[in-house]
């Protein structure tokens, strides 16, 4: 069987069949291993390091009357987020007793008061600045983080030892603390999406390649056939040569795997890398993925091999599919239906409406069915639309390429169904996105600067309210004696959403007054910062905030180090951020840019791997009628129509569905944000790099039909078709 | 049961100088020299065969006839104009409007009905469709396809198919019609309608006819054979 295999892919065409074969494959390989390996790396990280956050802790929790009264197996944590120039540092405060039984993963004993333990890339940036600026916060670092601990290598985190006392108000109490794959259901809606936009083109590219040259191939098998081979022969023969080809393309997969993961580490996700090692492919999952593949090619060439139209005579007719039935639609519409219920069903919960279930997995569960349904729905519209186009049709090209695409509407759908999918998820995606593009930062004259420092304090340490308190005055003037700091002010709080804070400090920020007190907006840090003169209140003032500024970013941070040490007895609840940092994360801007250039480098990816399906899609195409188009230019096609008419097979479908699927992508968009959010929010035109996406996409799609173009001419022309 | 094939009249048509002409043909593909040497005349209305063994150089001889090849050496001349010196866009130009082609198997276009394939040719040359189905019904009608000009190919027999691949050689009422084995894959029934179907419009439209056959009874239908041997003509007849 495999001689006879050899025997028949001898000729250089079959040759050429088969790497094409063998490299689609691998590459379809290294894609779904890839894929999965992230999807793994990030659950892996997420178990790793998701138990220095205890916000997100749900199990091992010990409620405690009096927290700072632990047991030897309790400890007492707070995790909260500090900052340094541009980045952001997660820091664990742990508190035990002194004969502690509690461990830390990947650190044992917990740090004692007044050391920490922190990751090497935090170590390395507090080595890169001065003490006074950075490294004073953490105390005394007695360790390094190994790597089992950090969600990747420039992950900065820090856990600091600390005394209960520290974290009597605010800190919780475990028995342990554990990490968990994905921190919230987000995560887990992400994979979905992710998967879908990138793990269909490269199922569709794995089920083009295997069928290239399909309609040759069933000729050398049928003519077997006539000279005598039995049906389970020839499927044998053809699962032989199938299993060898997509094997080796298999094994070359798992390398191409192996050998990108370190480029791929440097993808950065909330802001961090991935360990290499992470996104290497594991042994299990490589075989599991590469074997499946290959069994996966094997029985669609056994049945293809067994559903042979030739039958002992040898002939080979060519096969017409049957028009895909109407119901297809019908995932599309059920899942456009659900999705538009639950859209006016937050615009209702908006206006007062009680919310009957929690939209989350419905809004998702739709999605995923409208995706599907996109899928099932696309050949029939194409068919019906090719039908009508074909018969109005004038000019050789168009009557030629609209009745292909009429006679065959699920091949033509599946060779861009890949561009379809991912441009449907880029058109989601970006009118999601569009809910937080008009929160951005205000900015102007009547504006607090957005490099204002503002630092939350915890009021409850004064002991008299008042923004005169002496004690506080002394700790402010401590702090004004910071190198760098040009102005501070305290700004306190009272009943009916006025801020106050004195003329003289007001001053100070660059808002003059002469007022002994003034008031301004309770919502400045949005809001225009107007400090208008002011009675005192009635009830008393509590100082809540610290406006701080600074001459420039290293006495920015000074400021930071000296609060969060509370060296001057001030105390802080947090890292003061600025009130552009607090923006950025108030507004989840900073998620969102994130995600949106990682969803951005997917969809290119993703449509990169759909323009090579539907380059072998097209090819296979012509491929299949290669004798028919060759002796079409011996009769004397120009070249130049054979390409009119390839590109025209492609562009139909392509440009049918384009439309529609932003279209649908923008009211899925809607749906989602609407109905996820009760609402409370809305969506809006998307931003200019939506549609240099979609415009990449469509010249990828270009570029891979002018190169199949290309090579149509040439595989085509009179030289060749002669010895066809 | 066997079925003879009886031959039309082979009355030549009347000749004012040959419509094809070779002179001197070469042509080898590396060392195998296919055409060495042939001189050829074909006169304009005239049903030529050119017959010979597996490989003795016939289809290549047609297709350096028809411009699809260029001899190494020697020339092609088409009314008095030279082929082969025209260029792969002159000559697919030439084929398309003053040659038609009619081959042995899989020439129709799989997706197109048989009223589409015939069409084809029309639409390449600019016809409008309106005309051109008019005119490809027409041509089926004369082919006795009238009733399948909706069915594609697949839904035809290897006779009607072949019929669907002349009635389409002709529908652009071609100076030369070049037929490469046209019954090669039929049985002898079908083989004997499409012959005379190919012959009978041929000579109704003055359409010069080369015919590449290894089969007697298929030649029989022309008015001239040439036997062709070792890329040599080897003899004529009738």
């Amino acid at each position: 069987m495999i001689a006879l295999a050899r025997l028949l892919n001898g000729a250089r065409g079959d040759r050429w069949r088969l790497a094409a074969i063998a490299g689609g494959v691998a590459l379809g390989v290294a894609l779904a291993l890839s894929l999965w390996s992230g999807f793994t790396a990030i659950a892996d990280r997420g178990v790793r390091s998701s138990w220095i956050d205890v916000n997100r802790q749900g199990q091992n929790r010990v409620e405690l009357d009096d927290r700072t009264a632990l047991t030897a197996d309790q400890l007492l944590a707070r995790t909260n987020s500090d900052r340094f120039l541009s980045h952001e540092i997660t820091v664990l405060q742990v508190a035990t007793t002194p004969d502690t039984t509690t461990t830390l993963p990947g650190i044992g004993r917990p740090p004692a008061p007044g050391t920490s333990v922190v990751s090497p890339a935090l170590a390395a940036l507090i080595a890169s600045h001065p003490p006074d600026e950075l490294g004073t916060r953490y105390g005394t670092i007695v360790a390094e983080l190994p790597d089992a601990v950090p969600a990747g290598p420039n992950a900065l985190v820090a856990v600091i030892g600390v005394e209960p006392v520290e974290l009597a108000n605010d800190g919780m109490v475990f028995t342990a603390l554990v990490g968990s794959a994905f921190a919230t259901e987000n995560y887990g809606y992400l994979a979905v999406i992710g998967a879908i936009a990138v793990g269909f083109p490269v199922a569709i590219l794995l089920a083009v390649v295997t069928s290239l040259g399909s309609a040759k191939r069933e000729e050398q098998l049928a003519t077997l056939r006539l000279i005598g081979a039995t049906p389970a022969a020839l499927t044998r023969l053809a699962a032989w040569e199938t299993a060898a080809t997509s094997m080796a393309g298999a094994v070359a997969g798992v390398a191409m795997a192996w050998l990108v993961a370190p480029a791929l580490a440097g993808i950065e996700l909330e802001g961090v890398r991935f360990f290499a090692d992470d996104l290497r492919p594991g042994i299990a999952d490589s075989l599991v993925i590469g074997l499946g593949v290959v069994v996966i090619a094997v029985g669609i060439a056994a049945l293809r091999a067994r559903r042979l139209r030739g039958g002992p005579l040898g002939a080979v007719r060519e096969r017409i599919e049957s028009l895909p039935s109407g119901w297809r639609v019908l995932p599309l519409a059920l899942g456009l239906i659900g999705l538009l219920t639950l859209g006016l069903a937050g615009l209702a919960v908006a206006k007062g409406a009680p919310r009957a279930v929690p939209p989350g997995p419905l809004v998702i569960g739709c999605f995923v069915l409208v995706t599907f349904g996109l899928i099932t729905a696309g050949p029939p519209l194409l068919g019906r639309l090719a039908g009508l186009g074909s018969r109005r049709a004038d000019g050789a090209v168009a009557v030629i390429a609209l009745n292909r695409i009429r006679r065959h509407p699920r091949q033509s759908f599946r060779a861009v169904s890949g561009l379809v999918i991912a441009c449907f998820v880029v058109s989601v995606f970006a009118g999601a996105r569009t809910t937080l593009g008009n929160l951005d930062l205000q900015d102007g004259p009547d504006h607090l600067p957005p490099q204002t420092l503002i630092a939350t304090l915890d009021w409850s340490a004064y002991e008299t309210p008042g923004l005169d308190s002496p004690t506080l005055r002394r700790q402010l003037d401590a702090l004004r004696a910071v190198p760098g700091v040009t102005a501070v002010a305290a700004v306190g709080h009272s009943a009916g959403g006025i801020a106050y804070l004195t003329g003289s400090d007001a001053t100070a920020l660059g808002f003059p007054s002469s007022e002994p007190l003034v008031g301004v907006d309770a919502g400045y840090r949005s809001a225009p910062f107007l400090p208008r003169a002011v009675e005192p209140p009635v009830e008393p003032i509590w100082v809540r905030e610290l406006l701080v500024q600074t001459t420039d970013a290293a006495a920015r941070e000074r400021v930071r180090t000296v609060l969060v040490t509370g060296e001057l007895g001030l105390r802080v609840y947090n890292t003061p951020p600025t009130r552009a940092e607090w923006s950025e994360t108030a507004f989840g801007n900073t998620w969102a840019n994130e995600y949106a250039v990682l969803a951005n480098l997917g969809i290119l990816v993703a449509a990169g791997i759909s323009a090579l399906a539907l380059a072998a899609a097209t090819l296979a195409g012509v491929l299949d009628r290669r004798r028919v188009f060759g002796l079409l230019r011996l009769t004397g096609m120009p070249p130049r129509t054979l390409g009119r008419i390839i590109a025209t097979e492609a562009a139909v479908p392509l440009l049918t569905v384009f439309v529609m699927v932003a279209a649908l992508g923008q009211f899925v968009a809607w749906a989602m944000v609407t109905g996820l959010t009760d609402g409370r929010r809305t969506t809006g035109w998307p931003g200019p790099d939506y549609y240099l996406v979609l415009a990449a996409c469509l010249a990828l799609a270009a570029v891979a039909v002018a190169v199949t173009a290309h090579s149509a001419r040439r595989g085509t022309s009179t030289a060749v078709t002669r010895f066809e | 049961m066997s079925t003879s094939i009886v031959p039309v009249a082979t009355e030549p048509a009347a000749t004012t100088g040959p419509l094809l002409s070779a002179r001197g043909l070469t042509r080898s593909f590396g060392l195998t020299e296919a055409v060495r040497g042939i001189d050829l005349d074909i006169a304009a209305g005239e049903i030529l065969a050119v017959m010979g063994p597996s490989g003795s150089g016939k289809s290549t001889l047609l297709h350096l006839l028809a411009g699809v090849l260029t001899p190494d050496s020697g020339t092609v001349s088409f009314d008095g104009d030279r082929v082969d010196g025209l260029d792969e866009a002159g000559r697919a130009r030439l084929r398309l409007t003053a040659f038609g082609f009619v081959f042995q198997f899989g020439q129709l276009l799989p997706d197109l009905s048989a009223l589409d394939n015939v069409t084809v040719p029309l639409l390449l040359t600019g016809v409008h469709r309106r005309d051109a189905l008019a005119r490809a019904h027409d041509w089926l009608g004369r082919l006795d396809l009238a009733a399948d000009g909706d069915k594609l190919p697949g839904e035809l027999s290897g006779g009607q198919a072949q019929r669907v691949a002349v009635a389409r050689a002709l529908v652009t009422e071609p100076r030369v019609l070049f037929a490469d084995e046209p019954t090669g894959s039929l049985d002898s029934l079908a083989a004997e309608k499409v012959m005379l179907a190919l012959t009978d419009l041929a000579r109704a439209s003055d359409t010069t006819v080369v015919l590449v056959t290894h089969d007697p009874r298929t030649a029989a239908y022309a008015d001239r054979e040439v036997v062709v041997r070792d890329g040599r003509l080897s003899g004529t007849g009738r």
